[in-house]
């Protein structure tokens, strides 16, 4: 039976993804839940397992092509099993071409966009396939001097089992003309009854290849066809979507025409559409942050020494942040549509983590529930898990707000894009002393701004002022000492 | 090779019992200890009567101290007796492990002392005895070069290797299947024998897959064979009975043979002793197989307590020629 492979829903709002790498090919030999693709979202990157066991008999979608959420990407034979030869001979181009894009009425601009020929692009014959062979039917094929693409098989998918091979030795002997002589001469004669495989005599025959090696080499198949030269910008829209359009030409001296990564295009569409949707508002507070401070240069030695990383500031502010979204349900939303908005009993709080290439989104689950030291925690190990490529889908999705902390690399103040599907998105910036009024005297403090864009569909900037009120009333009388007592 | 009393069938137990009493009859030498094995005549009776016929000071009755039994064991060993120790269940071995692992099985290697003890203890899963009563322990010891391990399949294995064991001059672990005890009868020659240690035997000559087993497992394999053949699929079932040293030559022929084989294994899953014939079949027999290697054992888990459980922990008939079935349609 054949079992298709379909692209998953990597996260709620994710409706297509692209195919990055296969991991296997057609004709290939698939383990359930061995990885077998490799796709992209504007969530994250994954590897997919396969769903079955079997052979991958087709691929359906193939690298850079974008599919949406549940299209097929490709086919996998449950009936056959590891090493057996392909069920049917496949015509060679269909197994090996690429994804011919769909001829296209405008005319070629130049001859390079005509579709390749496929004739010379046709693989070499290969030698006939025998399939798995195990091990013993390859030593009574050595001691037999059996060529074993004439041996019929009937083991699983075809595969020559041992009885098979000793079938054809009977069925050889009467007339079997003598075989190409062996190159040592003692080679033991073939006896008229059939051998059981352990009682054929061990033998060494010094120098003979297996019979596998004797087969002609195939040979190295043909270099890709070159990339004829790029043509001038090319109407985008002429192409199929799916297919990547050629890079354009320079248009100025000294200027490079390079691809734009995988997860920057993820990124780009998904910020675009993102100020599409939410009628995006800014507000910011000032928020003095000597308090926390304070608390964290008591505790960070001594965390830093038991939990292996640093103590930072954002575990803090993450802490402060959900104790308001508790407090403004609104803040912590999801518009569903015109009519209706999700509103959650628990924060599942985004921790925007810049990575190379980009910018992801690890969600902390159920983040209402956690400690400062597990909150810090949580963030270190997402962040950790981001950088180093190990996120799974589950990691990326099902946030209900955001955080982001471009204050770590020097930002005083922006103003975010909001993640969807959130309804808002606070931005942590850089903490530094500065001088501000207290009472009536000026003093020195840890300050910093906390920019929050929201969505102004849902929240007003009355609800956005007072939730950023909270926060800030948080850090600055919150007394941490209790939770840091843990790991002091 | 010996003349057999048709009227009496023995059982599993009792051919352990035997052995015991007719080696402690023939060896002045042989002495037992262990815990309630006196009066009480051992948590299962393996010893009833044996302390009114030979005394206390061969029968000795032990405190729960395994580490200091098993310690006094060697000493005697070490002195020239030959003293038989149970242990109430396999599971409590792991109470002497280190007069066991670092006294007994170094001991010659150290010093050319002999150390000719056994210590013997009912092990094995499906009595519904849970985690600590059920336990297969035989591969711990396997790994311990300086001792031998027996698992006996079969009452005349059992009264034969137990016998071999105690005349053995090396310290020979004994593990005697609980479930086998009453379960499992045959009719023993009447006249002394031994059965070699190391030695497997092919219990059930066949074609087409290769059973490598021990223990209770050896019932198991034999069912499934019998229902295999009844689809035209011809099994050898090799029965290990000593588990170390292992009998290579027996395994690597019956594969030969068969070109495939199955693992069937009590223990647990992994590092078990069906990974060491597996590893061996790979190593020295590579070039006769013409299908995988199969484990079916237990999961890498304790021994459950509910029944429903231990049932599907415990490798069962089913699972066997579930595995079977792959093979030879391979």
């Amino acid at each position: 039976m054949t079992v298709a492979l379909t692209m998953p829903r990597l996260g709620e709002t994710v409706t297509e993804g692209t195919v990055i790498r296969w991991l296997k090919k057609e004709g290939d030999f698939v383990n359930k839940d061995e990885n077998i693709v490799e796709v992209s979202t504007a969530k994250v990157e994954t590897e997919i397992p396969a769903p079955s066991s079997g052979k991958v008999s087709k691929i359906v979608a193939h690298e850079d092509e974008t599919v949406p959420v549940g299209a097929e990407l490709a086919e996998i034979d449950e009936t056959a099993v590891p090493g057996a030869p392909p069920a049917e001979a496949k015509p060679p181009e269909e197994a090996e071409a690429p994804p011919a894009p769909t001829p296209t009425p405008a005319p070629a601009p130049a001859p390079a966009a005509a579709p390749a020929a496929p004739p010379e692009a046709k693989p070499p014959e290969k030698a006939p396939e025998v399939g798995f062979i195990s091990p013993v039917v390859r030593k009574l094929a050595r001691e037999h001097d059996i060529d074993l693409s004439k041996v019929t098989g009937t083991g699983a998918s075809g595969r020559i089992t041992r009885q098979d091979v000793e079938r054809y030795i009977e069925l050889q002997k009467p007339a079997a003309p003598a075989p190409p002589k062996p190159p040592i001469a003692e080679a033991p004669p073939v006896s008229l009854a059939p051998m059981p495989a352990a009682k054929v005599p061990e033998y060494e025959l010094p120098g003979v290849p297996a019979v596998e090696a004797e087969r002609p080499a195939a040979p190295a198949p043909p270099a890709e066809a070159a990339p004829a030269a790029p043509p001038k910008p090319a109407p985008a829209e002429a192409r199929p979507p799916e297919v990547a359009p050629p890079p354009a030409a320079p248009a100025y001296p000294g200027e490079r025409i390079v691809p734009i990564p995988h997860l920057r295009r993820e990124i780009s569409k998904h910020m675009v559409n993102s100020k599409r949707v939410s009628a995006h508002v800014t507000a910011i507070v000032e928020v003095d942050m000597t308090n926390v401070a304070k608390q964290r240069e008591q505790a960070k030695e001594a965390f830093k020494k038991r939990e292996g990383f640093s103590l930072t500031y954002l575990p803090f502010v993450a802490k402060a942040a959900i104790d308001a979204l508790l407090n403004f349900p609104t803040l912590n939303a999801r518009i569903v549509d015109e009519h209706n908005m999700a509103l959650h009993d628990y924060v599942n709080l985004g921790i925007a983590v810049a990575v190379e290439d980009g910018l992801i989104v690890p969600v902390i689950k159920g983040a209402d529930g956690m400690s400062l030291i597990g909150l810090a925690r949580a963030i270190h190990d997402l962040a950790d898990k981001a950088r180093s490529e190990r996120l799974s889908p589950d990691d990326v999705t099902g946030s209900t707000f955001t955080i982001t902390n471009p204050g770590s690399f020097g930002s005083v103040i922006q103003t975010p894009i909001i993640n969807q599907p959130n309804v808002a998105i606070l931005s942590l910036e850089m903490i530094q002393r500065r001088p501000i009024v207290i009472d009536e005297a000026i003093a020195i403090r840890q300050m910093v701004f906390m920019p929050l864009s929201y969505d102004h569909r849902l929240i007003d900037g009355a609800v956005a002022a007072q939730f950023l009120n909270r926060i800030k009333h948080n850090l600055e009388t919150w007394d941490f000492s209790p939770e840091l007592a843990k790991v002091m | 090779m010996s003349t057999r009393n048709d009227q009496k069938e023995t059982s599993y137990i009792d051919a352990i019992s035997q052995a015991l009493w007719e080696e402690m009859e023939r060896d002045p030498g042989v002495f037992m200890m262990g815990e309630d094995i006196g009066i009480y005549g051992g948590a299962f009776k393996v010893t009833q009567g044996f302390i009114d016929h030979f005394g206390p000071e061969r029968i000795i009755e032990t405190p729960i101290a395994e580490e200091g039994f098993i310690g006094m064991a060697v000493g005697a060993a070490l002195m020239g007796m030959r003293p038989v120790v149970e242990v109430q269940y396999a599971d409590f071995i792991s109470c002497g492990w280190d007069q066991i692992v670092n006294t007994a099985a170094k001991m010659h290697y150290r010093t050319r002392e002999a150390v000719p003890m056994v210590i013997r203890g009912p092990s094995g899963a499906g009595l519904r005895a849970g985690p600590f009563h059920s336990q297969s322990p035989e591969g711990w010891f396997a790994h311990v070069p300086g001792l031998k391990v027996i698992v006996p399949g079969t009452p005349y294995d059992a009264k034969g290797l137990l016998k071999a064991a105690i005349r053995d001059n090396n310290p020979v672990i004994y593990f005697e299947h609980k479930y086998l005890y009453r379960r499992l009868k045959e009719v023993l020659p009447t006249e002394d024998y031994t059965v070699p240690i190391g030695k497997a035997d092919v219990q059930r000559a066949g074609d087409d897959v290769t059973i490598v087993t021990y223990g209770a497992m050896l019932q198991t394999a034999m069912e499934a064979a019998s229902k295999a053949q009844e689809k035209g699929i011809s099994v050898e079932v090799v029965d290990l009975r000593t588990i170390y040293p292992l009998d290579k030559e027996t395994i690597l022929n019956s594969v030969a043979k068969t070109n495939k084989a199955i693992m069937l294994y009590e223990d647990t899953r992994t590092l078990g002793i069906g990974a060491e014939v597996s590893a061996i079949i790979a190593e020295e027999g590579f070039e006769n197989l013409d299908g995988p290697i199969i484990r079916v054992s237990s999961p890498d888990a304790p021994v459950p307590y509910s029944p429903p459980l231990e049932d599907f922990f415990l490798p069962q008939v089913d699972d066997v020629l579930a595995a079977i079935d792959k093979l030879s349609a391979y």
